[in-house]
C-alpha cells in the first residue's frame, strides 16, 4: 500500500504585492516528500524557501495550486497537531520558563500536561539545557534559546519537522548535539525537512535535496544523484606538467588543477578532446577517476548559472 | 478546541499577568490599600488602630460620632469615589498601559510563526491574548474590592455587600476599552502605537459623549429655564385675572362712585397659552440658511451616532449606582426620608432644620427602565456590541495576515 506523503505540493504559486508591483515568492513549485526523509531546502536569500514551509504551516493564505500536509489541505488544524517547526529567528515568550515553554506548545498541540511532564526533562536533557530549565526565557543567550525552540518543535513528538537554519547562533557542542538530534528522529523515521544555509550541514544530515532559486526548483533529487557530478572528473599524470588548466580550458570546465593532476566537468566529448590534447603533449595519463561533487560545488553551479537570467 | 489548549491558554495568560511589573505595582497598591482598611477601624463610639483603641470622646469628639448611617454614607462615598471614580479612571489607564503590548508581543515576527503554526486557531490566540488583559484587571479588581470588603466587615462592622458590584464592573469598563486596544495591536502590531491609540481612542470617546451629554444639558436647562419663565408669567396672569375680579367685584359693590371703570382684560385662553410656549422649545429658531449652522447641525447629528454606537466606559460608575442604590427615583426618596428624618431630630434637639439637597438639575440619570438615550440597558448593550464587533474586526484582520 502506497504511503500518504509527508508533504504535497502541485503547481503551488505566492505572490506578494499587487498589480505591476507583485512578486511570485513561489512560481509553479511542485514537490513530494515521502515520510521518514530527511529532506533538506536549500535556496540563496529570497528563493522562497521560508514562503514555502509557511504555506505548508497554514501561516501565509491566499495562494494558488495545491499544498497537502500529511494528506490533509494545509491549514487545517488536525495535520498540524503532528507537525514541530523551528522557525529562523524565533522568539520565545520571556516570561516563560524552559519547563513551562515546553508544557505550553506541547499542550497547544494536543498533549497531555502528564504526558509532557514525564518527556520534557529528556528533551532539556538532549538540548542542553537542563541545568537553565526554570529559568526565564528572556534570560537566555541567543545559543539557547535556539536549542530551546528546537525541543519545542519536537516535544510533542511529530511525524513532520520543518526547522529553519537550525543551528543559526548555537556553539560547535550544541551544533553537534542539533545533528545528534536530526540523526535520532531520522532512525525513528519522523519526516524531518530542514531549511540551512550551512551547505555541509545539510549534506551530513540530508538524504534528499531541493534547490529552489527565485520561486522554483532547479533541481531535486536524492544526495546522491546531486553529488554524483555528472562528468565531473579528475585526471592524474605521471609527472609534473606546467599550465594544465590552461591547456585544457576549452574541453570543459576546469575547477581544479595541480601539477601531476586536474579535476575537470565536461560531457563525453569534451573528455574525450581532453584526452586527445593530453595525449599530443606527450603526457602519460595515470589514472581518470570520476570524481563526487560538494553539494556546495552543485548549489554555486546551479544557482550562479541562473544569477545571469532575466529578473522575476 | 480542547480542555488541554484551554488550559495551555489560560496558563500562559496568567504567568504573562503575573510576569508584568506594572501588575506587581498594582498589586503592591492595592495590598497597600487593602492593609490600611484592615490596620484602621472604626466603630460607633470609637476608631482603632491595629490593636489600640481610641474612644471618640477620649480625642476631643462627639461620643458617638459614627453612628451606622455615617459609616455606612462613608463606604458609599468610598464606592463612588475611590473604586468606581478614581481607581475606575486611573487604574483603567495603568492597566491599558501594562496590557497594551500583549497582541503586539504575540504578532512580532519569530513570536507569530511559532504560535500560529500550532493547531489553534488564531482566533482562539487572540481571544486568549484579551482573556490575559482581563485576568489582569480582574486578578487586581478582586483583591482590591474583596480585600476592601471583608476589612469593612471585620474591622469597621460594616455589610457592604453593594461594594462587591464594583468588581465586575471595573472590569466590564476595561474590557470595552481593551477590544479596541487589541485591533489597534493586530492593525499596528506595534506596543506604541497600541498604547497611543488607546489613550487617544478614550480621549476621543470621552470627547464625544462629554459633547453629546453637554448638549443634553443645555438643550434640557433651556427647557427647564422656558417653562419656569412659563409658570411665573402664568401664575403672574393669574394674579393679574385676581386682581382685576377684586376690582370689578369692588366697583360692583360700590355703584356711586362710577368716576372709573375699569374694563375688564379678556379672560386669556389657557389652551393658545400652553401651546405657544411649547412650540417655541420644539422648533428650531427660524434662521436664515447659513453653513455654519448646517455644519453645527451636521456635527451634531454626527455626535449623537457616536454617542449611541461608542462604548461608555464613563456611564459604568452609575450603573454601580443602578446596582448597589437601585433606580434613582426610589433612591432618591429613600435619600429624602432619611434627611428628613435627621432634620426631624435636629429640629428636635433645638437646631435649625437644614435645607434639602436640591435635586439634579434635568433628569440625566441612568434608569434601568428609562429612555433609550438613558437606558442602562442600552448603555451595557451598546458597548457590549461595540466590543463585540471590534474584537471581530480584529479577529478578521489577524485572520488575513500572513506571517
Amino acid at each position: 500500500m502506497k504511503q500518504t506523503p509527508a508533504v504535497s505540493v502541485q503547481d503551488l504559486v505566492v505572490r506578494y504585492g499587487k498589480g505591476k508591483t507583485a512578486v511570485r515568492a513561489l512560481d509553479g513549485v511542485s514537490l513530494t516528500i515521502e515520510p521518514g526523509r530527511v529532506f533538506g531546502l536549500l535556496g540563496p536569500n529570497g528563493a522562497g524557501k521560508t514562503t514555502l514551509v509557511k504555506v505548508l504551516l497554514g501561516l501565509v493564505g491566499g495562494y494558488e495550486g495545491r499544498a497537502e500536509l500529511l494528506g490533509e489541505p494545509v491549514g487545517r488544524a488536525l495535520p498540524r497537531r503532528r507537525v514541530g517547526y523551528l522557525p529562523e529567528a524565533h522568539r520565545l515568550p520571556g516570561y516563560l520558563t524552559a519547563w513551562q515553554v515546553l508544557e505550553l506548545f506541547g499542550m497547544l498541540c494536543g498533549r497531555e500536561r502528564a504526558w509532557l511532564r514525564q518527556r520534557i526533562p529528556g528533551w532539556l536533557e538532549r538540548v542542553g539545557m537542563r541545568e537553565a530549565a526554570h529559568r526565564k526565557v528572556k534570560q537566555y543567550s541567543k545559543g539557547m534559546q535556539q536549542r530551546l525552540g528546537l525541543a519545542q518543535a519536537l516535544v510533542h513528538e511529530p511525524e513532520v519537522v520543518f526547522l529553519d537554519e537550525p543551528t543559526d547562533g548555537v556553539d560547535p557542542i550544541g551544533r553537534a548535539a542539533v545533528r545528534e538530534v536530526i540523526a535520532e528522529l531520522k532512525r525513528k523515521g519522523t519526516t524531518v525537512f530542514l531549511n540551512s544555509h550551512l551547505l555541509m550541514e545539510v549534506e551530513q544530515m540530508c538524504d534528499h535535496v531541493v534547490i529552489l532559486n527565485r520561486g522554483r526548483i532547479l533541481r531535486e533529487g536524492s544526495l546522491e544523484e546531486m553529488t554524483r557530478g555528472a562528468g565531473a572528473v579528475r585526471i592524474d599524470l605521471g609527472r609534473d606538467t606546467a599550465d594544465l588548466a590552461g591547456k585544457l580550458a576549452k574541453c570543459g570546465q576546469v575547477t581544479d588543477s595541480g601539477p601531476r593532476h586536474v579535476d575537470l566537468i565536461a560531457d563525453e566529448q569534451g573528455l574525450g578532446a581532453a584526452i586527445d590534447k593530453l595525449r599530443a603533449e606527450g603526457l602519460a595519463i595515470r589514472a581518470i577517476t570520476p570524481r563526487k561533487l560538494t553539494l556546495e560545488q552543485v548549489f554555486i553551479d546551479l544557482v550562479g548559472a541562473q544569477a545571469g537570467s532575466a529578473p522575476r | 478546541m480542547n480542555g488541554t489548549v484551554l488550559r495551555a491558554l489560560f496558563i500562559d495568560a496568567y504567568q504573562q499577568v503575573l510576569d508584568n511589573w506594572v501588575f506587581r505595582i498594582l498589586v503592591a497598591l492595592v495590598f497597600g490599600t487593602v492593609a490600611f482598611s484592615f490596620a484602621v477601624g472604626a466603630s460607633p463610639d470609637s476608631i482603632s488602630i491595629l490593636w489600640l483603641r481610641y474612644p471618640y470622646a477620649e480625642l476631643g469628639f462627639e461620643a458617638n460620632m459614627l453612628p451606622g448611617e455615617a459609616r455606612r454614607e462613608l463606604l458609599q462615598g468610598l464606592q463612588s469615589l475611590f473604586i468606581d471614580n478614581v481607581v475606575g479612571t486611573f487604574g483603567l489607564l495603568g492597566c491599558l498601559a501594562a496590557t497594551s503590548f500583549f497582541v503586539p508581543q504575540m504578532l512580532e515576527r519569530g513570536a507569530a510563526d511559532t504560535l500560529f503554526s500550532k493547531p489553534v486557531s488564531r482566533t482562539a490566540l487572540l481571544t486568549a491574548r484579551y482573556a490575559a488583559g482581563l485576568l489582569f484587571v480582574g486578578i487586581l479588581a478582586v483583591a482590591l474590592v474583596g480585600g476592601l470588603f471583608l476589612g469593612l466587615k471585620l474591622r469597621w462592622g460594616l455589610e457592604g455587600t453593594d461594594l462587591l458590584w464594583s468588581a465586575p464592573v471595573l472590569v466590564y469598563r476595561y474590557a470595552i476599552v481593551y477590544s479596541a486596544t487589541v485591533l489597534i495591536g493586530v492593525l499596528t502590531r506595534s506596543s506604541v502605537a497600541a498604547l497611543l491609540g488607546s489613550f487617544l481612542f478614550l480621549g476621543f470617546n470621552g470627547c464625544v459623549h462629554g459633547a453629546w451629554e453637554f448638549r443634553e444639558f443645555t438643550v434640557n436647562a433651556r427647557s427647564q429655564m422656558e417653562a419656569s419663565a412659563r409658570a411665573a408669567e402664568t401664575r403672574a396672569e393669574e394674579r393679574r385675572t385676581k386682581k382685576n375680579e377684586q376690582t370689578t367685584a369692588d366697583a360692583a359693590a360700590e355703584p356711586e362712585a362710577e368716576a372709573v371703570v375699569v374694563a375688564p382684560q379678556p379672560e386669556p385662553d389657557p389652551v393658545e397659552d400652553a401651546q405657544a410656549p411649547a412650540e417655541a422649545v420644539d422648533t428650531e429658531p427660524e434662521s436664515p440658511p447659513d453653513e455654519g449652522l448646517s455644519f453645527m447641525r451636521g456635527l451634531w447629528k454626527a455626535v449623537t451616532v457616536a454617542h449611541f454606537v461608542l462604548p461608555k466606559p464613563g456611564e459604568a460608575p452609575r450603573i454601580v449606582e443602578l446596582l448597589t442604590d437601585g433606580d434613582p427615583d426610589v433612591a432618591d426618596a429613600r435619600k429624602r426620608a432619611e434627611f428628613d428624618a435627621k432634620n426631624a431630630e435636629r429640629v428636635a434637639k433645638g437646631f435649625r432644620p437644614r435645607s434639602p439637597p436640591n435635586p439634579p438639575p434635568g433628569d440625566f440619570r441612568l434608569r434601568w427602565g428609562g429612555p433609550w438615550p438613558r437606558n442602562a440597558y442600552v448603555s451595557i448593550a451598546t458597548s457590549l456590541g461595540f466590543a463585540l464587533a471590534v474584537f471581530l474586526a480584529a479577529a478578521w484582520r489577524l485572520s488575513r495576515i500572513r506571517f
